[in-house]
């Protein structure tokens, strides 16, 4: 707990006190605060700072170069690449789909977003992992529906306990989201819950949206296993993926969504009506990105793997203590032995040490002692990073 | 289907039963059901998106708002057109679709919201999840009593071609300013032919603190299918329409930013609607052989053909080879909706030519 200091003690400015309740904007704020500060080092938001591959970069020049960029796509997406999504599914998920079972969104985000207006009616109840990536909260307050949080633990790395589900279960709940790997915990939910959280759905009749945008960065012996591939449960489950975190490609805005086809087919029939398709080349970018070499996801892998690795013992030296990461690309740790609040600290931070690093209160209100690290720079940028949080920790513990 | 896949399609259709089906171009048609001119990217434009993506600007998340730059080149254009803005007002959206649906949905919810017919299709999907109240009527006649809400004026109309005539637009806000309504004021259509009366709303006085305008780079021949519009106006319905369209998309795809970037910088509107309006010319002679009477087209990028069975002639052109818009579903009954082809004009030509003397010969 915070010893030193009270919350408020460090006078954090207006504009993050303004925006302290809401995870989203409070990112935003503390991402905007750190563009002013020209050394900062960003490891805040989820955006690979490696480069999009090369055979990404050279389909996407060839379509633009013989004119396939400016023809129209239809709405669910490129028949390519809603195929060549379908085949590493069921070839590396063991998901059972198809073509017309996949919808190409602009980006994940957009996927989240589509979904909870689709599925969820005013009223209806959502279980919801906490901490949690907040953009899910404003997607399902649009449609009228309410969260309800279902706790994890560090003890356990932040696995997600069928228990825990099962008890925030009531009549008015419609479905349970898993988001594995976690942002912001980097949990992967481990196979025995998985199943028995699956068996729970079925059980009460729920459907499962499962978040997989970070399902490429899963490291052993953590294992990535797909809900939609597990028995009976393809018809109720709801995936959702991505190339943003997967290739390094944000800004080509790409992701989907793969269900049963009538479902895919309505969801086709709300994305015409709300966001349209989405731009052809970026299209034709994921399709390289899913048909070409996977080797790259493998490099990529292991550089993120060792960065935590370096992040880990930096925050132990630091005398920070953290659930183990098992996905993902950030490191969620308990900064409480600073005994300043994880709200103040990530401003003191960023404003002494230039570094940038969101509270856990960004990804839920209780997590006031957390903070989330990103391991998206260079490793030599990592360690300085350590060093800048050990000089500011020594001047105000 | 398996019982339990009903669950999830039975619980979308819901949802999705009070929208269009979604249109499915397929390369063995031509798909005239566009609102844009379709055609070829110029190849300087294309060398300007290739160099942002081979130099790997095109990667990462962009800011928000969009790249300053594209703000910027829209912050101009609004301050030229009468409209004085800065970068700050401006986001950059996909396509005018998801443009058109946050703005409506942030803005609609739980309002009032009024619309003058032809009231086009495209606002349906945003006035119902928000919930609004809608009230259709002719902006010609007798306006309806109002306190507080929004209007939502498309200019040039999406579903007939043409502007609002100026005096019309200037009792529109009259009206507005005494009822104290926001505005929408969808300009995305074009290009607008050089002399149809086209005025932006928001540069009417008293308009500017009350309008957010829509706008879209679509009217770039080829440009539509990279999906790129933006939104500016006043802070008070720019920022809650921004933070819908932040919340559902992050950013929008920045290779399609930097094109429009350069379609900003490097076209030449003038040009551009000439260009496409030689085009149309060809689609307009067509319909007068045929003695179809048409709607009077104030923009180069479709043409609005009167029928009175709309669905017969969309079908009769789907048998022939093009996809046109029927009216009956646009919003627009009595009407089809014809894109102006580009690389595809003299099949596309034949193609129409005998859905016509299909319909008429039955
Ligand atoms: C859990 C989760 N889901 C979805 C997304 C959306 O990412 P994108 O829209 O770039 O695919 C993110 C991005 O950070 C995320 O963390």
């Amino acid at each position: 707990m915070s010893k030193h200091h009270a919350p408020g003690q460090i006078v954090t400015p207006d504009e993050l006190r303004a925006v302290a309740a809401d995870g989203t904007k409070l990112r935003y704020a503390l991402m905007e605060l750190a563009g002013q500060i020209p050394d900062a080092i960003t490891l805040g938001r989820g955006d690979p700072d490696l480069n999009t591959p090369e055979h990404v970069i050279a389909a996407a020049r060839a379509a633009i170069l013989d004119g396939r960029a400016d023809l129209p796509v239809p709405v669910a997406g490129l028949p390519a690449l809603r195929e060549a999504v379908a085949e590493n599914l069921r070839r590396d998920n063991g998901i059972p789909v198809q073509r017309d079972d996949i919808l190409i969104t602009d980006g994940g985000q957009e996927a989240l977003y589509l979904l909870m207006q689709t599925l969820l009616d005013p009223g209806d109840e959502i279980l919801v992992p906490d901490p949690r990536y907040t953009s899910y909260d404003e997607a399902i307050h649009q449609a009228g529906a309410r969260m309800v949080l279902v706790p994890t633990y560090p003890e356990d790395n932040f696995d997600l306990r069928a228990a825990e589900v099962e008890a925030a279960i009531t009549p008015k709940t419609k479905a349970i989201l898993i988001i594995s790997p976690s942002n912001p915990t980097s949990a992967v939910v481990s196979r025995a819950n998985l199943t028995a959280i699956a068996e729970i759905a079925r059980r009460h009749n729920l459907i499962v949206i499962s978040d997989e945008i970070y399902e490429k960065y899963v490291y052993a012996p953590a294992e990535q296993i797909s809900v939609a591939g597990l028995p009976g449960m393809f018809e109720r489950t709801v995936t959702l993926g991505g190339f943003s975190k997967t290739y390094a490609m944000t800004g080509w805005r790409v992701g989907y969504v793969a269900a049963p086809a009538d479902f895919i087919a309505a969801l086709t029939a709300v994305k015409a009506a709300t966001t349209g398709p989405l731009s052809a080349v970026s299209q034709y970018a994921a399709l390289a990105a899913a048909t070409g070499p996977q080797d790259v996801v493998a490099e990529y892998r292991e550089i993120y793997r060792r960065r935590i690795e370096l992040m880990k013992h930096g925050l132990a030296d630091l005398g920070f203590s953290f659930g183990e990461p098992q996905g993902a690309f950030f490191v969620y740790t308990n900064a409480a032995s600073s005994g300043i609040p994880a709200f103040e600290l990530s401003y003191l931070l960023l404003r002494e040490g230039h570094v940038l690093i969101f509270p856990g209160t960004a990804f839920g209100e209780k997590w006031v002692d957390w903070l989330r690290i990103s391991v998206l720079q260079p490793e030599d940028q990592l360690a300085l990073a350590l060093e800048r949080m050990a000089g500011v920790l020594a001047r105000h513990r | 289907m398996t019982m339990a896949a009903s669950i999830l399609g039975g619980m979308a259709a819901q949802r999705a039963r009070i929208l269009p089906p979604a249109p499915d171009p397929s390369a063995d048609v031509i798909d005239l059901s566009s609102e844009f001119p379709s055609g070829s990217t110029s190849p300087a434009l294309r060398e300007s998106a290739i160099d942002a993506v081979e130099q790997h600007l095109c990667d990462h998340y962009t800011r928000r708002p969009g790249i300053a730059p594209l703000c910027r080149a829209v912050a101009a254009s609004m301050s030229a057109a009468g409209v004085p803005l800065d970068e700050t007002l401006v986001t950059i959206c996909g396509g005018v679709a998801e443009a058109r649906y946050v703005a409506v949905r942030a803005l609609a919810a739980g309002q009032r919201v009024y619309l003058p017919l032809p009231a086009p299709a495209v606002y349906q999907a945003g006035l119902e999840f928000a919930g609004a109240n809608v009230t259709t009527f002719d902006a010609g006649g007798d306006l309806p009593d109002a306190q507080g809400g929004l209007l939502i004026v498309s200019n040039p109309n999406p579903v007939t071609g043409q502007v609002v005539a100026p005096a019309t637009l200037e009792r529109l806000a009259a009206w507005a300013d005494a009822a104290d309504l926001a505005i929408i004021a969808d300009e995305s259509v074009g290009p607008v032919r050089p002399e149809a009366p086209f005025v932006r709303f928001a540069s009417l006085p008293g308009m500017a603190e009350r309008t957010l305008t829509i706008g879209s780079f679509a009217e770039v021949p080829g440009l539509g299918a990279w999906h790129v519009s933006w939104i500016a106006g006043a802070k008070r319905v720019f920022t809650p329409v921004r933070d819908l369209k932040q919340s559902i998309t992050i950013c929008t795809a920045a290779a399609s930013q930097y094109a429009a970037l350069a379609a900003a910088s490097e076209v030449d509107e003038g040009e551009i609607a000439a260009e496409v309006a030689e085009r149309q010319e060809a689609i307009l002679s067509l319909l007068d052989r045929h003695k179809v009477p048409y709607l009077a087209p104030d923009t180069v990028a479709f043409v609005v053909v009167q029928v009175a069975e709309s669905s017969r002639l969309a079908a009769a052109c789907h048998a022939a080879g093009v996809i046109i818009g029927d009216g009956a579903l646009l919003g627009n009954p009595g009407t089809v909706r014809i894109a102006v082809p580009s690389g595809s004009l003299a099949d596309a030509l034949e193609a129409l030519d005998a859905a016509l003397h299909d319909v008429k010969g039955r």
